[in-house]
């Protein structure tokens, strides 16, 4: 019996998913934006209540009159004044300024409201039941929440398929351009589109605050339940929402009656089960009210976006070439193949020289520190690598992949994990940071394979979703610690300074060996094909770039990077815990140093993190106003400033320290003598493979 | 002699519109074609279908013997089939060196200095050596269709689709081409080219087919075909022009590029 | 003079598309602007639907300079244009594709049943998803979306693109039904013979100039294609 009542309760539980995810995917489906701030909008319409019901004890129903209203306001003029400056630069800057934003929601509230759980009464429905023949009790305020779903879901039908603003919103869904031309103001239906998706997630925002307690926090996870919901479904049907919810709320309950802790695993594993096999939702199709065969293309097809975002970074960096014909310009005659190469390559940029000099004595002297400076030094600095590292390893991924991803903390926590396990199990902890790395990376592989089911904005939901699974089955393993976490014990015995000093050179070495990786993996020939990635995708595939390759294999290095990080982190802080160590903040972190320094250089993470590092150290105690100025900031520089300060700084010096372009200059001219050229003309042919 | 590419039964539908419609066609290795036909009469569509952008839905497409129906872009590309845009897609952050580089080092397979050599022999071929630092998002027009082609000639093709590369350029320029393109017909690569401006194509092509509905109308000798009242209908309505004096007919109406 | 643009050049970034166009409008008379591949014949469109700016001179509807309105805007001013490939709303019927063109219907003449009278063979199309139809079909619908805003000003951009000539043929029959309904028709076409059959006045742009301006009556072919190759060729 029990188990029809798990039953009736996850199909009901479906109604609240139903609801976080309409607003997700009608904005979805007409503008093609991931709205990563829609867990915190809900979120923040959950608090508005409780802030009203306290100030004038009201009662909770009484609050929906007037949040609704206000929600939709605020997502009219939110979309109109920011987001609409976002539709146009691609799903790479939309997920950028909305996470922004919801960093900002997240960190206000918890100024606010402090990071206790609230909940919001429901009155005497709450507690009601309706008794079932065979002794079977369903809760009242779920069966209205359920109904109240099919009507919103119905409305929205309604409204879609049958008023003129749907039609404008399906028109300019279809076509902006050509809706232009027939008098429709598509930004105005874009700010409806987000009002009405404002509205109902404020709806499903205090209908679930009714049923579960709630706290600043909860928004990522009302998000990703919104987007698992979404992608079960399908896209383009409003239906299939619908279903999709009822899915996966019975894997939640489903999962939770086979173990209580296991509820939102079992929802994360079956999104992921319908990801393998069936990426494009369970019940996708046409016939749905929000154009499905865009939105379902723009899911699954060729990420643009990014190179254009690389684009107006690079054109500012390096656009001044062009104008400098004294080296372009070395015009060749028309004797060729018989002398061998008349240009010479070269692949050092400007400043490189010097700098990987001046760069090698940083090494040395980094070096010598632990002599030098104290334990808290020491420390701070181990901290500050982990910062480069992290941010150089999505800035490869995002800014030479073209993948921006929001689940690498999932690798970071991996790395960690690892070391624990392994000197859990006697391996030297040094060799455990190594080790653990390696074995991260290896995790990657299948990981990947899920991962690239999806992309865009998708894609980087997707991978926070994995993250999130791979958080929940580690905070439940007893042996590493459970969710409270464990320490590091096999370096208790050391004396503390010189285990400090040992993780700081480990942390030296890993460090270089992760930029030079990086360097030396965009130097050669997977690079370019990376970075022609990043520019067009369609191009590189038709000059012959395996893409699927070389974008799993900087997927796979970027996962190494990270465990080699949080490993690194473990031996330096001793102790690690899930909450933080899978924490999405790590990938806010990542994003606001790239952004900082530029992304699509190897330099810009690099600059970003010691900035960033610096604010940290010297601000981080303001609390989580800081955290709002960071997401307002990186807001700002997405749309303002995408280039970052290396690309302002590579504008005006034209200085690349880590080049990995390749420039021709004349060789010596000179009839049959060739300066450069070292092999005879027969084995350029013998060198093709 | 066995075809180098085979066409079969290709047909390509979008909604309700069918585009290719039962076209079949041969091409022999070293064979230059020449494809005309009037504005929507699927002829880009024909080369992403050759190329790997689009599969089709019925009919096959067979290369140097092997079955590539189902062959992504890449691999075709890797197999030595090569083309050019008719909107340029550049590398916009890369050099015009580094974008030809990826064609060498990706498409051909050259490593190190070879490659070099190969981008090197290639931009002086199209005239690009004079701006090989060039960042590439910084071309003009006439220069990325340069680039598209040197792209494309840098993965060493077998077979090379031209998609309109004359557009827009001067009849010096169109000579400059021309010879590019006998250039590299000369060392054997076999070439389909899509063109409106006519008499560069019957420069260089043998055997011109006319597309027109996503069906051949006329496939054989370029005068023939230029002269055949069929193809003249679909392109000039009624118009007589006279043809001149060597019998092909020079108008060419082009399309327009939005 | 219904519409007048006056030394008009248009730029995508660095390239320039136009180069100073002079071009006249007479209100009630049919303009053709025909040119070869690249001649910036769509651009001028787009540039007085309002889609591209003019980078220099200006565009003046019915007396009014429109720099700074948007294109959404013209409509309700009585300029609507039928995009070049049709670009109907697939995910839209037939008649909801209508309904959006009356989206900012001026008073007139133009409405459902008498697009469905003008063009019959659409009519029972009407609850079709207007993705399955073909180009013949299509076209029609995207005449008729533009219609139904009533406009003083039709800009058609390549009626002929992709349809075969007896489907053409039929298309420009439907001119004179239009012309009655009292709009300015400027359009653009690849098909010369098509254009010198319909209009009053040709334009001839060649790699973004006007290189020819002349009542098509007056023309001779020989002067048409002249224009149409450029002196060069």
């Amino acid at each position: 019996m029990t188990w029809v009542h798990t039953i009736v309760q996850g199909i009901l539980l479906g109604g609240y998913f139903a609801l976080f995810a309409t607003g997700l995917s009608l904005v979805f489906g007409v503008m093609r934006l991931v709205n990563l701030a829609h867990g915190a909008l809900a979120l923040v319409a959950a608090f508005c209540a409780v802030a009203l019901v306290n100030a004038t004890g009201m009662s909770a129903w009484l609050t929906l009159p007037i949040v609704l209203p206000a929600a939709a306001v605020v997502g009219y003029f939110l979309q109109r004044w920011l987001l609409n400056a976002t539709v146009g630069a691609g799903e790479v800057t939309s997920v950028l300024v909305t996470f922004g934003l919801s960093i900002i929601i997240t960190n206000v509230l918890l100024q606010v409201f402090s990071a206790n759980s609230q909940g919001l009464q429901a009155g005497s429905i709450g507690t009601a039941s309706v008794h079932l023949p065979g002794g079977l009790d369903v809760g009242w305020f779920d069966i209205v929440t359920f109904l109240v779903a099919i009507v919103v879901l119905s409305g929205l039908q309604l409204v879609t398929s049958r008023t003129t603003i749907g039609r404008l919103m399906r028109a300019s869904s279809d076509d902006p351009r050509t809706a232009l031309l027939m008098g429709v103001n598509t930004k105005h239906v874009y700010a409806v589109a987000t009002a009405i998706a404002a509205a109902t997630v404020a709806l499903a925002g205090i209908f679930f605050g009714m049923h579960t307690q709630f706290s600043p926090t909860s928004g990522n996870d009302y998000l990703l339940f919104g987007f698992e919901t979404v992608v079960i479904g399908g896209l383009g049907s409003i239906w299939g929402t619908l279903a999709g919810g009822v899915v996966l709320g019975l894997a939640q309950t489903i999962g939770a009656q086979i173990n209580p802790a296991d509820g939102v695993l079992a929802g994360h594993l079956v999104f992921l089960v319908v990801l393998v096999f069936r990426p494009e939702g369970l019940f996708s199709g046409g016939g749905g009210a929000v154009t499905a065969a865009g939105a379902l293309r723009a899911v699954r097809g060729i990420p643009r976006s990014l190179g254009s975002l690389y684009r107006a970074m690079s054109s500012g960096a390096r656009g001044g070439q062009g104008a400098r014909p004294g080296r372009a310009a070395a015009r060749i005659g028309a004797r060729t193949e018989d002398d061998g190469l008349l240009v010479r390559v070269r692949r050092r940029g400007r400043g490189s020289l010097s700098g990987g000099i001046a760069m090698l004595a940083g090494v040395v002297v980094l070096g010598t520190l632990p002599y030098a400076a104290g334990p808290s030094v020491i420390f701070n600095l181990v901290s500050m690598f982990v910062l480069v590292i992290l941010a150089s390893m999505w800035n490869l991924l995002a800014g030479y992949g073209g993948m921006m991803s929001i689940g690498l903390q999932a690798f970071y926590g991996l790395g960690g994990y690892t070391l624990l396990f392994l000197s859990d199990h006697g391996v030297s902890v040094w060799t455990g940071i190594f080790l653990a790395a390696l074995i991260t990376g290896v995790i990657a592989v299948p990981i990947s394979f899920l991962a690239f089911r999806l992309r865009g904005g998708y894609f980087a939901i997707g991978t926070w979703v994995i993250s999130q699974a791979i958080y929940l089955i580690v905070s439940q393993d007893s042996s590493l610690g459970g969710g409270s976490g464990a320490a590091l014990t096999a370096l208790s015995g050391y004396d503390p300074a010189q285990r400090q000093a040992d993780t700081y050179w480990v942390a030296l070495v890993i460090l270089v060996l992760a930029i030079g990786g990086v360097f030396a993996l965009l130097r050669g020939r997977l690079g370019l094909g990376l970075t022609a990635i990043r520019d067009s995708e369609t191009a590189a595939d038709s000059l012959g770039v395996r893409v699927g390759f070389a974008k799993r294999v900087a997927f796979l290095v970027a996962a190494l990077g990270c465990g080699a990080a949080g490993a690194l982190t473990l031996a330096n802080t001793l102790s690690i815990a899930p909450s933080s160590a899978f924490d999405v903040t790590l990938t806010a972190y990542m994003i606001f140093c790239v952004l900082i320094g530029g992304l699509g250089t190897i330099e810009g993470p690099i600059i970003g993190a010691v900035i960033f590092f610096e604010i940290q150290y010297h601000y981080s105690s303001n609390g989580v106003w800081y955290l709002v100025a960071l997401g307002a900031l990186a807001i700002v520089m997405a749309i303002r400033l995408p280039q970052g300060i290396w690309g302002l700084i590579t504008a005006r010096t034209r200085l690349s320290l880590f080049p990995v372009g390749y420039q021709l200059t004349a060789a010596n001219q000179g009839a049959g003598r060739r300066g450069s050229a070292k092999e005879p003309a027969g084995s350029v042919a013998e060198n093709r493979n | 002699m066995t075809a180098l590419l085979t066409l079969d039964g290709l047909h390509k539908r979008f909604g309700g519109v069918t585009v290719i419609d039962g076209l079949s066609t041969e091409l022999r290795a070293g064979e230059v074609l020449g494809i005309v036909g009037p504005n929507g009469a699927g002829k880009t569509t024909l080369f992403n279908l050759i190329s790997g952008e689009l599969a089709p839905d019925e009919g096959t497409v067979t290369f140097a013997g092997r079955d590539i129906t189902a062959a992504r872009a890449s691999t075709r590309c890797r197999a030595g089939i090569g083309r050019t845009y008719q909107m340029p897609l550049p590398f916009g952050g890369m050099t015009v060196f580094e974008n030809v580089l990826v064609g060498a080092a990706h498409g051909a397979g050259y490593r190190g200095r070879a490659a070099y050599a190969a981008c090197e022999r290639v931009l002086v071929l199209t005239g690009l050596d004079g701006r090989a630092n060039t960042i590439a998002g910084n071309l003009g027009l006439l220069d990325r269709k340069r680039l598209e082609m040197a792209r494309a000639l840098a993965t060493e093709p077998r077979l090379l689709l031209l998609d309109e590369v004359a557009g827009g350029l001067t009849d010096p320029e169109v000579a400059e081409l021309v010879a590019t393109v006998s250039a590299v017909h000369d060392e054997g690569v076999a070439i389909i080219w899509i063109e409106h401006i006519v008499h560069a194509l019957t420069s260089v092509v043998g055997r011109l087919l006319c597309l027109a509905a996503g069906r051949v109308l006329a496939d054989g000798d370029p005068a023939a075909v230029m002269a055949s009242p069929q193809v003249r209908q679909v392109y000039l309505g009624n118009i007589d022009l006279p043809p001149d004096e060597d019998g092909v007919d020079s108008a060419s109406i082009s399309e327009d590029t939005p | 003079m219904i519409l007048s643009v006056e030394q008009a050049s248009a730029h995508y970034g660095k390239f320039q598309a136009l180069f100073s166009i002079d071009l006249r409008v007479p209100e009630g008379q049919t303009v053709a602007v025909i040119g070869a591949n690249g001649a910036g014949k769509s651009t001028l469109l787009s540039m007085i639907a309002g889609l591209v700016s003019p980078s220099a001179g200006r565009v003046v509807f019915d007396g009014a300079d429109l720099r700074g309105v948007p294109a959404y805007q013209r409509p309700a001013l009585g300029i609507a244009m039928v995009p070049e490939g049709r670009k109907l709303f697939p995910s839209l019927t037939v008649r909801e594709n209508l309904q959006i063109g009356g989206y900012q219907a001026r008073p007139g003449p133009w409405n459902l049943s008498s697009v469905y009278e003008l063009f019959p063979n659409i009519a029972r199309y009407k609850d079709r998803k207007s993705g399955s139809l073909s180009g013949g079909e299509a076209q029609a619908v995207a005449i008729g979306r533009a219609l139904m805003s009533n406009p003083r000003l039709l800009l058609l951009d390549e009626v002929s693109l992709g349809l075969a000539p007896v489907v053409v043929k039929a298309l420009y029959a439907a001119l004179d039904g239009i012309k009655a309904g009292g709009a300015t028709v400027l359009l653009v076409e690849q098909d010369v013979s098509q254009a010198l059959a319909v209009a009053d006045h040709i334009y001839c742009l060649l790699e973004g100039r006007a290189v020819l301006d002349g009542a098509a009556a007056g023309l001779s072919m020989d002067q048409v294609t002249y224009a149409y190759f450029g002196a060069t060729r």
